[in-house]
């Protein structure tokens, strides 16, 4: 007695308004009797609290109830049997825009259905669950899948979207926080350009030059960041998180070069820069070099700030778009 | 497994991937044993289709249209023909770069341990255990292994990466791979790099293999696994699924998702090829960018061995020449993007990506060149010099493919960027990364046609004299400048400017044995292209240089070679040894090269086959010849023995003194003096005095004076003291005989027959059978003839009588009967038969031409003892013959022998007596066993004409 979903898109992507189509399978040995079987699909978002920013209790007792923000049912078979062998039914689901009743936490409506996402304190996630409701002391029937929303790139045109990028410069001078003695003397500078706008689509462009750094360069490397904000109480709680880490330097590399940048956006872990009131979703980008003093590895390990004063960075935001 | 799963977003995203694989792919098992890979091997259409363009290098000259079509639809085969050609490359690596010792891994290498490694050790443990004992994380952090458990792991890893794919577990396969990739960021032993390289690209090869065949397999059936359609061998993007592209994208993300910098190169080297089932067009772009990434990678070596890969795997990937007309448009978009200069004109070789990356990697070389990471290498014990020397095969390599199909115009691009002198770089790196990088021009030259080289030898020869840098000695570049230069010469009007540019330079060069291989080159350079009067000062200079240093072995070597240009180059020796300092330079030799160089010599001198009248070559050549001979001694080979002896023996028969023969003939003693223990030469110097006896003759008309005589005494007595010393018996009564007939022209008749007398004691010494060797007696045999014919002019002795010598003769074949076996005996006997018939003669049948000798019709016809004596030494003969004729049992040989027998008698014999005539018959009767050989038939005639009676047969 199995039951499995299958969608007809492979990739499981839709985009409202959308049709999602489908195949229920059902394989058993023997026949089944059942009281219906009915496939809903919803969507929620999940919020929750950071500890560090609200405080251990706070987080506890604070948490957000799981949000609804769309729901569809379907019922695609009335109380029967399921033959000996299994059954294959197929079923639509329009997926349309938020329903009316849906408000975010903060009251307003909703003006379309958000995109998946994936994050650390903010999940927003689309489920499709089929059911064979069984009565009361049998075994119910059920198998779920997740799909994924992602917007219709209505709202940004392609041509609209000009790649928005910003210079900016790493010194010595730059960095609020404690260097490394020999790294604050000898100076160092690196400059570059990035994207400040991009397409969810797109790889992320950029380059960076290492004009001058008189303390060898350990590592450069890009962090992509996400910034989420969840409403607590009257206040926010904001909490950045690295998404993924892509180094583009390795070494102690030539001056005076420009290095490209070329990051490509993990899906699910991104979605369109988003803020609803009750919670925003943000994106960074951070520029980290790593300098080689020359310690041995057992040094940073015993001093772990050592190691962080030989990191320099500069954090840029970025918006990201769907087109 | 350190990275990635920590991760918690790579992580769920990875997982969705595999739930998903192995959601749509019930096949999956299936995938190792792919039947398409296997189907695409054999493909008949593949084969056909290939069999339908046999020439395409033709046709894609001649109809650039069809290009696009080939290069298209060799999209396998030109994978499968890179391949081929990288394992044979990288089989050179590995053998150029072989390396025992061991490697120190350092444990975030784990996966080259077998051991799983403890986990969950908690981290206040960890931390107390380091304050207890603060080096012992030092200590557990490496593990030292041997190269060759490093290699054997690294080959089991392929095979686990393999089977881990054919289990469906495709991400762990990736993790691996990604693993393995991450190893190459370790230069920590540089010797070593090479082979890792080697391996782990075969790593990477594998995953791009598997990844290609299962998109291909995707793009060609369905969830099912039913077959769909099979791609077409020259698809497109176009023909593949929407599904197969999902996949492929996928793959693309989770490679782009790989944190380290080198790992995510190689790994989307690896994968590059899958573009095709994304994008029309080659994928120029990715390639390019990947060359930009690589700015990032600061380590010389592994900066090297990544560009290294990038332009093997675009060999395997991107066609030949410029395959659509989008790619020509996009040009000087990516000219400029890459920030190249831009060409004069603009080359279509789609390929430039590869010219940005050397240009960027000349960026980062200097400064290892410069020294900026001797204290990474000094690490492991391994110099600057032996890093330089590991990325070098990574410009052959690249440079090569450069040239592959490269235009006349593309050719002039490629030595505008790498070999230009920028003089007004304003970026950091100008003040040292001025001047082309000699390892560069070094390739550059070895792979541009020498008519190129040829066309524009003084650009490139500046472009060799700016670049002096350690990666490669400047001379190895002069060497190859030079040896283009002479397949194909320059301009006329550049040839001496282009001379005068390099030799400025190398004139300088105060390491001898780098200045003598360029030396070598510009030698032939010059000999092909230049007057002597450049070669003289050339080898002005060449001795110059000789002299201040200190000459080795090897530097021997370049010399010779340039000895031997000289020698090939002129056929005339007397010439060469005419040229300034040629001499001198031969002084230098020493030991073998000496001996090769002469002769070297000796052969040019016998090879022109001119008689060497020029007294300083004649002399010169005798002094290479003594030292030859010097230089044979019981160890000798046989070989080096005869080539010696040849070589000397053709250069005495070539000397020449004009009509100076008094001097020919000190000459000759010289010779003999000289070249001691060799036979054949002094048989030459015998025949040569003869010569010069009989040119004497010649000279004289004739008629000796008494100057002329005494000189010709002196031959024939040098002869005759000279005879005795030759080993071979035959040889030895030979030249007796003919300096006996040379003594006899000459007048001096008792020279001739004490020479006669010499050979015929000579043939006593004769003791056995087996004093001779095979084919001695036939010579034999041949001498007594033409010692019986000599003798019918050879006067006879005034006290002992006109057959003196005869008697003699008879004396010896009587007393040494194995000197003429069987048959042999009675033709010997019958040519004295004849002898002495001639003698018979009121008028001798032949004279010597000469009016002093007299022979013995002149000296004793009409003496009755001697006409008594020729009587029965003429009787006794007969009998001889007979007896001989009789000696042999063998009934068709005794025919013939009869038959031998009873012609010599018929022919010399006045047939009055009858007993004569019956013993023919008998002789004849015995014979007529072979009755129908028409020897015996002409016998026969001779006898019905001679009168004699023939029995009924």
């Amino acid at each position: 007695m199995a039951i499995e979903l299958r969608l007809t898109r492979l990739d499981r992507v839709y985009r409202p308004p959308d049709i999602m189509d489908g195949t229920v399978v059902i394989t058993t040995p023997s026949s089944l009797s059942h009281q219906g079987i009915r496939v809903t699909a919803a969507g929620t978002i999940m919020l929750q609290l950071s500890a560090r920013s609200v405080g251990v209790f706070e987080a506890l007792y604070n948490t957000v109830k799981p949000i609804q923000l769309w729901s569809k049912t379907v019922d695609i078979s009335p109380a029967g049997k399921i033959p000996s062998g299994g059954l294959e039914i197929p079923f639509h689901i329009y997926v349309d825009g938020p329903s009316k009743s849906a408000v975010l936490p903060d009251g307003s409506p909703m003006e379309t259905l958000f995109e998946t996402y994936h994050g650390a304190y903010v999940n927003i996630q689309y489920l499709i669950t089929v059911d064979v409701i069984r009565g009361y002391l049998q075994k119910s029937l059920s198998a779920t899948t997740e799909f994924i929303i992602e917007c219709r790139p209505g709202r940004f045109q392609k041509s609209l979207v000009v790649p928005e990028s910003v210079n900016f410069y790493i010194t010595q001078d730059t960095q609020k926080h404690a260097l490394y003695p020999s790294l604050r003397a000898g100076g160092f500078r690196i400059t570059g350009r990035i994207a400040t706008q991009c397409s969810l689509t797109e790889p992320l462009m950029g380059e960076l030059t290492v004009e001058k750094s008189t303390v060898p360069i350990q590592s450069i490397d890009i962090q992509l960041l996400r910034v989420e904000s969840v409403a607590a109480g009257d206040r926010m709680a904001t909490e950045s998180s690295e998404i993924q880490t892509t180094q583009i330097a390795d070494g102690d590399v030539c001056r005076g070069v420009k290095l490209p940048m070329y990051i490509i956006l993990p899906r699910l872990s991104t979605c369109p820069t988003l803020s609803a009131g009750a919670f925003s979703l943000e994106f960074e980008i951070s520029v980290m070099i790593t300098f080689d003093a020359g310690f041995p590895k057992q040094y940073t390990h015993v001093e772990p700030t050592a190691s962080k004063e030989l990191v320099a960075f500069e954090t840029i935001p970025l918006r990201l778009v769907r087109t | 497994m350190s990275d990635l799963p920590e991760h918690p977003l790579v992580r769920l995203q990875l997982q969705d991937e595999e739930s998903k694989e192995t959601f749509e792919d019930p096949l999956g098992s299936a995938a190792f044993e792919d039947p398409l890979g296997i189907t695409s091997m054999q493909d008949p259409l593949g084969a056909l289709s290939l069999q339908d363009y046999p020439s395409a290098d033709d046709t894609i000259k001649f109809t650039p249209k069809l290009s696009k079509r080939i290069g298209k639809h060799s999209s396998d085969e030109r994978a499968e023909a890179a391949a081929a050609e990288w394992d044979a490359y990288k089989l050179t690596i590995m053998q150029r770069f072989t390396s025992t010792g061991t490697i120190t891994v350092s444990a975030t290498f784990d996966i080259l341990s077998k051991e799983p490694k403890v986990r969950g050790k908690s981290v206040t443990a960890a931390h107390l255990e380091e304050l207890e004992d603060p080096e012992k994380e030092a200590r557990e952090e490496t593990k030292i292994i041997s190269q060759q458990e490093y290699v054997t792991r690294l080959k089991e890893l392929n095979e686990e990466i393999s089977q881990a794919w054919a289990n469906n577990e495709r991400v762990a396969a990736l993790r691996l791979s990604i693993k393995v990739a991450r190893l190459l960021s370790d230069t920590s032993v540089p010797q070593f790099y090479p082979t890792l390289f080697v391996l782990v690209t075969d790593v990477m090869d594998t995953v791009g293999n598997l990844v290609w065949n299962r998109i291909k397999k995707k793009a060609e059936y369905d969830e099912d696994g039913r077959l769909i359609s099979a791609l077409p061998v020259n698809f497109t993007a176009d023909d593949v699924r929407q599904e197969a592209k999902d996949t492929c994208f996928n793959w693309f993300y989770k490679i782009g998702s790989i944190r380290e910098l080198l790992p995510r190169i190689y790994l989307e080297l690896a994968i590059v090829r899958c573009m095709l089932y994304l994008e029309r067009d080659p994928p120029t772009s990715t390639f390019q960018r990947l060359t930009q990434m690589m700015r990032g990678v600061a380590d010389p070596l592994a900066s090297a061995y990544a560009h290294l890969y990038l332009a093997c795997r675009s060999m395997a990937v991107m066609p030949l020449e410029s395959s659509s007309p989008h790619a020509l448009n996009n040009f000087a978009a990516l000219i400029n993007s890459l920030e190249l200069p831009l060409p004069s004109s603009l080359p279509q070789n789609p390929r430039v990506y590869l010219i940005s990356g050397l240009k960027d990697y000349l960026v980062l070389f200097p400064r290892l060149l410069a020294g900026d990471f001797d204290s990474v290498y000094m690490k492991a014990r391994a110099g600057r010099r032996l890093a330089i020397m590991l990325v070098e095969p990574v410009f052959e390599w690249i440079i090569q493919c450069l040239f592959k199909q490269a235009t006349q115009k593309e050719m002039a691009y490629f030595l505008e960027v790498f070999g230009e002198v920028q003089e007004d770089d304003n970026t950091a790196i100008g003040a040292r990364g001025s001047a082309p990088i000699s390892v560069v021009v070094h390739y550059l030259l070895k792979n541009l046609p020498a008519t190129y080289v040829g066309n524009n030898a003084l650009s490139l020869s500046k472009i060799v004299k700016s670049s002096a840098d350690l990666s490669m000695p400047q001379y190895m570049n002069y060497r190859l400048l030079g040896l283009k230069l002479c397949e194909c010469s320059p301009p006329r009007e550049f040839r001496f400017a282009v001379l005068n540019d390099i030799w400025r330079v190398v004139m300088k060069y105060s390491n001898l044995s780098e200045y003598l291989s360029v030396a070598d080159v510009f030698v032939e350079y010059i000999l092909q292209n230049c007057t002597e009067a450049e070669l003289s000062v050339i080898l002005r200079d060449i001795m110059k240089h000789v002299l201040k240093g200190e000459v080795n072995d090897g530097m021997l070597l370049s010399l010779e070679s340039i000895v031997f240009k000289l020698l090939t180059h002129y056929t005339d020796l007397s010439h060469v040894l005419t040229l300034a300092h040629f001499v001198d330079i031969l002084d230098v030799f020493y030991g073998d090269t000496r001996i090769s160089v002469y002769k070297r010599i000796l052969t040019s001198a016998s090879r022109s086959n001119q008689p060497l009248r020029d007294p300083v070559t004649r002399h010169f050549v005798f002094e290479a010849a003594r030292v030859l001979h010097d230089s044979l001694d019981s160890l000798s080979s046989d070989d080096d023995r005869r080539q010696i002896t040849r070589l000397i023996v053709r250069y005495v028969q070539l000397v020449n003194f004009g009509r100076d023969l008094e001097q020919h003939l000190a000459f000759l003693v010289d010779c003999r003096g000289t070249f001691a223990d060799m036979d054949p030469l002094r048989v030459t110097v015998i025949h040569a005095s003869n010569r010069l006896a009989m040119t004497t003759l010649r000279m004289v008309k004739g008629s000796h004076n008494k100057r002329t005589v005494d000189f010709v005494k002196a031959c024939v007595t040098f002869n005759e003291i000279t005879i005795p010393s030759i080993n071979s018996v035959v040889t030895r009564i030979n030249l007796f005989l003919e300096t006996a007939e040379v003594a006899l022209m000459n007048g001096l008749p008792s020279h001739a027959e004490s020479s006669v007398k010499s050979s015929l004691t000579n043939l006593q010494d004769i003791t056995s059978k087996d004093d001779v060797k095979a084919g001695g007696l036939e010579d034999i045999y041949v001498f007594l003839r033409k010692l019986s014919a000599f003798l019918v002019v050879m006067p006879g002795h005034p006290e002992h009588g006109g057959f003196y010598i005869v008697k003699g003769l008879l004396n010896v074949l009587e007393m040494h009967p194995w000197l003429t076996p069987g048959q042999r005996r009675v033709q010997v006997l019958s040519g004295v038969l004849a002898m002495l018939a001639a003698l018979a003669q009121e008028r001798l049948p032949y004279h010597v031409q000469n009016a002093q000798v007299d022979s013995n019709d002149l000296m004793f016809y009409g003496s009755d003892a001697y006409h008594q004596e020729l009587e029965s030494l003429t009787k006794g003969l007969i009998d001889n013959v007979l007896l001989a004729a009789d000696d042999d049992a063998e009934s068709a040989q005794e025919a013939i022998l009869a038959l031998d027998a009873c012609n010599a008698v018929l022919q010399v014999v006045d047939l009055q007596a009858e007993r004569v005539k019956d013993t023919c018959a008998a002789l004849l009767q015995k014979a007529s066993v072979s009755r129908n050989d028409p020897y015996f038939r002409a016998t026969q005639q001779l006898c019905q004409k001679r009168g004699v009676r023939l029995p009924e047969m």
